[in-house]
């Protein structure tokens, strides 16, 4: 506090100081990295990332777009024509392998005639007549290998499916499919989905909105405590010190090498809903003693007298509470507990050194415009009822938080993708189609392991691997499945006219030998995405018809359970991958850190309260609200059904962040005026004007962070109405509590001792 | 002394001729010599081929190889293939029989069922054995279809120390314009012995495709042939290559025109 007081006597050291530290980490902006991606973000010792790794490890890692052309029926001269176009335009994409682009003008349609085997392509002739129209959809409806897969059975969709380069730019891919849609669009749908356009139609989408209604919101928080005070001053001085502690944050991240990811996104937002409340409490405090003071610098000297330590101990605090989520797997969760941490501490320099200087160096002003004073007696009004009521209160948030605490065990975790859409979205829509006419767009790869090399095309082995597969396929959510048994039963039933089961049981050689046909007639990527070089180990690819995470858990645990019961005795291993099951993962990554991130940054107020103020009754005082309010928005995203993804996980470091500013400042209000009045007298000064800064700080970020829900984004439009309800609800929480915990905790007491260190 | 002077004269005389002549040269004569001297009645030798992936996958085989030339034909010939190894492919057999009026004949063998069926004649640009190397390359190193392409003489170029004829060729026949896989290609042919180096293919949108490189060129005695025992073709749009290396070459040794019969095939 000395140095506080010693800055604000050197006001001109101190903003060009303040100016040079600004000019420095501008200056480190430049330096940002941006990473889209997940990859790597998860443990790589994890087990199931392990075996993750280890199916790219032998059959690459494979991201693949698809294109769809609907029509009412694709077997028209037309529409064949297109399609084989297409595919040649999808040749020419950015990082799309040329050699490894399927459709029904890349196969070769491998069909029994009475000659011999057709080996010809299924569109080298398109033909305008009837007859050969109908012939080749009779073709098709018996070859497994495309029917269902490359055409739906109902003959209303036909798909390109290109695989892509490991190093493929999003951005680039999806622009160019875009432009593919367009060119080829009308009479037929064209349709382009896939892991990458929906990654990327997502993001797009995303960015789009929040750099749309993310500045607007901000300013409306802005706009909101002018309402409030009613002075220009009011608002400019805390938002520049609100983009100010921004610029330093990103600064810093420059300097640091801490990337933008799609968590630290979020950062503008959460520093405006947890920084703006420092200012909010400086500029009250300012307001409230310019009244009693002759000059700008004497109410501002009170002023940091008053909130100073108060802001200074949530500062740093909050700050401890971001390190927490250090706990994280997830490398962008954690750098975003740095970056937070640092934020805070940003923050609260800024906040104690520019504002106080700011508002003594200008004329003083003083404020008898604040707004909302109905607020006053209302909540004055509701604390005197908790008050008195502190027992029926009590039990009825006891109620209240067990039922949402049991609600919020039901929450759903992870991100379903195509959910993120509007209903109208194009990307929603073509992810639908290729749901509903074909065997589904999410992949998950099972690779089983014989261990010996060469052994996949041992016949018990084959006839395992068969029966898994058949097994797989009935699970729930499972379009369909596909590996080389696939490939090696449409051969026997061409060249020997005979299905593959039981009753036919293939010998090495028939395998062997099958597989080298195709391996001769096939490009390399088409053998190898299903068998290792080795032929030691095979991949069945499993189609899901589902995004939800759930399902793809259900699927996960389904096919483990079906594993060991065909082959036993570890006779051979089973990995999984595919991006179905990385997103597995970081839902239980998030979940896990999530509790700890919780738990351990409770720890951490709770600790440093008690530190702070010399008492674990205080400390335990200072936790409450932040407990409850967890608990409340949990419940609540338990019961509506809002997921807990990346996005919505970060809720609950703004949640900490804002609730021990509130809970400090009630608390050391309320501990003042205790000393020299009785507990009632105190509820009503505290009323009067902490918790007015403090609704001042809620209704602005809830007027403002409202604006987040007309997105049509579902993560955009959650994050915005959780921020709201969060805000409402500490707000409320902090209000309602503490009245109630004042009356059991000092019942006794009639000026009582205080509760708080004094700040003075 | 004199007779060794007239010798050198003579000597530096035709080799001046030669150069002289070579020199001359167009793109079609370039090709035609090459054609002439690089024609065959019988050919047969073993091969190992190692398939790359562009990921770094590998696929390893190895067969022997038959060729004989349709005496009555300029450039159809029938061609046996069969794999030795791996072990479990071993006997698996392709047989090919071109013809000049009607389509190509193909037929495969499978030892695992003892089973020979026919197979539809692969396009032109089909990969050959699942190699970088295309049916219509495999037909082009046969035999050149001079009669459909024109060629033009390119600055000639050096690689690896043997001076080079560039040719380029570019279809002119509409039928073949329409089939090839290739807009262009670019062959390197040895001045001194008149084998293919190097070509380099261009798709049909005139973009680099892929590139085929020969090495290890060795005379067979006794038949005024140069072979290579190295090839290595690259295709640069997809990054995937193909290593072949030869064995036991002999060309022109009769072969029993049996071998490329359908019994023979069954019989093995």
């Amino acid at each position: 506090m000395r140095i506080l007081f010693y800055l604000l006597s050197k006001p001109k050291l101190t903003l060009v100081s303040l100016l040079v530290i600004s000019l420095l980490m501008a200056l480190g902006i430049s330096k940002l990295e941006v990473r889209n991606n997940f990859d790597g973000e998860l443990p790589q010792e994890d087990p199931v990332i392990a075996g993750f790794n280890l199916v790219q490890d032998h059959f690459d890692k494979r991201s693949a777009i698809l294109f769809g052309i609907e029509a009412e029926d694709i077997y028209n001269k037309q529409t064949l024509i297109k399609l084989r176009e297409m595919t040649d335009a999808v040749k020419g994409l950015p990082f799309v392998l040329k050699d490894e682009i399927k459709s029904l003008s890349t196969v070769q349609s491998l069909s029994s005639e009475d000659w011999g085997i057709d080996t010809s392509g299924f569109l080298d002739d398109i033909s305008s007549s009837n007859f050969d129209l109908d012939e080749l959809k009779s073709q098709i409806a018996h070859n497994d290998m495309v029917s269902g897969k490359l055409v739906s059975s109902d003959g209303r969709l036909a798909v390109i499916i290109a695989n892509l380069d490991d190093d493929f730019i999003g951005a680039e891919v999806f622009k160019g499919a875009q432009e593919i849609r367009d060119r080829f669009h009308g009479p037929e749908i064209i349709h382009i989905t896939g892991a990458p356009i929906l990654v990327e139609e997502v993001q797009q989408g995303i960015s789009g909105d929040t750099s749309k209604f993310i500045p607007l919101a901000i300013l409306l928080v802005f706009i909101g405590f002018y309402f409030s005070f009613r002075k220009l001053r009011a608002v400019l001085l805390p938002a520049l010190m609100v983009i100010l502690s921004i610029v330093w944050t990103m600064g810093f991240m420059g300097w640091a090498g801490l990337p933008l990811t799609v968590v630290s996104n979020a950062l503008p937002v959460i520093m405006v809903a947890v920084a703006s409340s420092y200012g909010i409490h400086y500029m009250y405090a300012y307001y409230k003693h310019a009244k009693d003071s002759i000059s700008g610098k004497e109410a501002a000297m009170r002023a940091l007298q008053n909130v100073g330590r108060p802001i200074l101990i949530t500062g740093i605090t909050s700050a401890l509470g971001s390190v927490s989520l250090l706990v994280f797997d997830i490398v962008s969760l954690r750098e975003f507990g740095i970056i937070g941490a640092f934020g805070f501490v940003f923050a609260t320099i800024i906040c104690l050194t520019l504002l106080p200087v700011a508002s003594a160096g200008l004329k003083l002003q003083i404020n008898s415009k604040i707004r909302f004073s109905f607020i006053t007696g209302r909540v004055n009004t509701l604390s005197q009822f908790v008050f008195r009521n502190s027992l029926l209160v009590i039990s009825f948030y006891t109620v209240l938080i067990a039922i949402l605490l049991y609600s919020a065990t039901t929450i759903k975790v992870g991100d379903d993708y195509t959910k993120f859409f509007p209903a109208n979205h194009k990307g929603r829509i073509a992810a639908n189609t290729f749901n509903d006419h074909l065997m589904g767009i999410r992949l998950m790869d099972v690779m089983i392991d014989s261990k010996s090399y060469g052994s996949i095309k041992n016949a018990e082995f084959a006839n395992n691997l068969r029966n898994l597969q058949s097994e797989i396929a009935k699970l729930p959510f499972v379009g369909g499945t596909f590996s080389y048994l696939d490939i090696i039963g449409h051969m026997e039933e061409v060249f020997n006219n005979k299905s593959l089961d039981t009753n036919n049981p293939l010998t090495t050689e028939q395998v062997s030998q099958y597989l080298m046909l195709f391996e001769m007639s096939a490009d390399p990527g088409d053998l190898f995405e299903l068998v290792d070089e080795n032929q030691e180990r095979a991949k069945i690819q499993v189609f899901i018809k589902s995004s939800n995470p759930e399902d793809h858990k259900i699927i996960y645990s389904g096919i483990e359970e079906l594993f060991s019961q065909y082959f036993p005795e570890g006779k051979a291993d089973l990995h999984l991958g595919g991006d179905v099951v990385n997103r597995i993962s970081l839902g239980d990554y998030i979940v896990k850190g999530k509790i700890q991130n919780i738990i351990l940054s409770i720890i951490f107020v709770l600790i440093t309260c008690t530190i702070v103020f010399k008492s674990f009754k205080h400390g335990f005082l200072t936790i409450m609200p932040i407990v409850s309010s967890l608990v409340m928005i949990f419940g609540v995203m338990g019961i509506v059904g809002i997921r807990l993804g990346i996005s919505t996980s970060l809720l609950t470091a703004m949640i900490v962040g804002v609730g021990i500013d509130f809970s400090v400042h009630y608390l050391n209000a309320f501990n003042k005026n205790r000393r020299s009045m009785t507990d009632k007298e105190a509820l009503n000064e505290t009323s009067t004007h902490t918790a007015k800064a403090i609704f001042f700080d809620a209704i602005s970020n809830i007027a403002g962070f409202s604006v987040l829900s007309i997105s049509g984004f579902l993560p955009v439009q959650h994050f915005g109405w959780l921020l709201a309800f969060s805000m409402l609800l500490i707000f409320l929480n902090t209000i309602v509590i503490y009245p109630a915990l004042f009356a059991r905790l000092y019942k006794s007491s009639v000026t009582g001792n205080p509760i708080l260190v004094s700040t003075n | 002394m004199k007779k060794l002077n007239l010798t050198l004269l003579i000597g530096s005389l035709i080799c001046f001729q030669l150069t002289y002549a070579q020199q001359s040269l167009n793109g079609r004569q370039i090709m035609e010599t090459y054609q002439e001297r690089s024609k065959i009645d019988f050919l047969t030798s073993q091969i190992n081929y190692i398939n790359h992936s562009k990921k770094g996958r590998i696929q390893n085989r190895s067969l022997n190889q038959f060729i004989m030339r349709d005496k009555s034909t300029i450039d159809c010939y029938a061609f046996l293939l069969q794999f030795e190894s791996p072990k479990d492919i071993k006997g698996t057999s392709t047989l090919t029989i071109q013809n000049e009026k009607k389509a190509d004949q193909q037929w495969l063998y499978l030892p695992a069922m003892r089973m020979t069926k026919r197979i539809s004649p692969n396009k032109k640009t089909g990969r050959f054995m699942g190699t970088e190397l295309t049916y219509e390359d495999l037909n082009n190193y046969l035999s050149e279809p001079l009669e459909k392409y024109g060629y033009e003489r390119k600055p000639d170029q050096e690689i690896n120390g043997r001076q080079c004829f560039v040719v380029q060729a570019i279809a002119t026949d509409d039928s073949e314009m329409k089939n090839s896989g290739y807009s262009s290609r670019e062959i390197w042919i040895d001045q001194e012995n008149f084998t293919v180096l190097k070509t380099i293919f261009f798709d049909k949108s005139g973009e680099l495709l892929k590139t085929y490189q020969a090495e290890d060129v060795r005379a067979l005695a006794g038949t005024g042939h140069f072979r290579p025992y190295r090839i290595e073709i690259r295709n640069h749009q997809t990054g995937n290559w193909t290593e072949i290396y030869y064995a036991d070459i002999q060309i022109d040794k009769p072969l029993d025109q049996n071998i490329f019969t359908l019994n023979y095939l069954q019989s093995k």
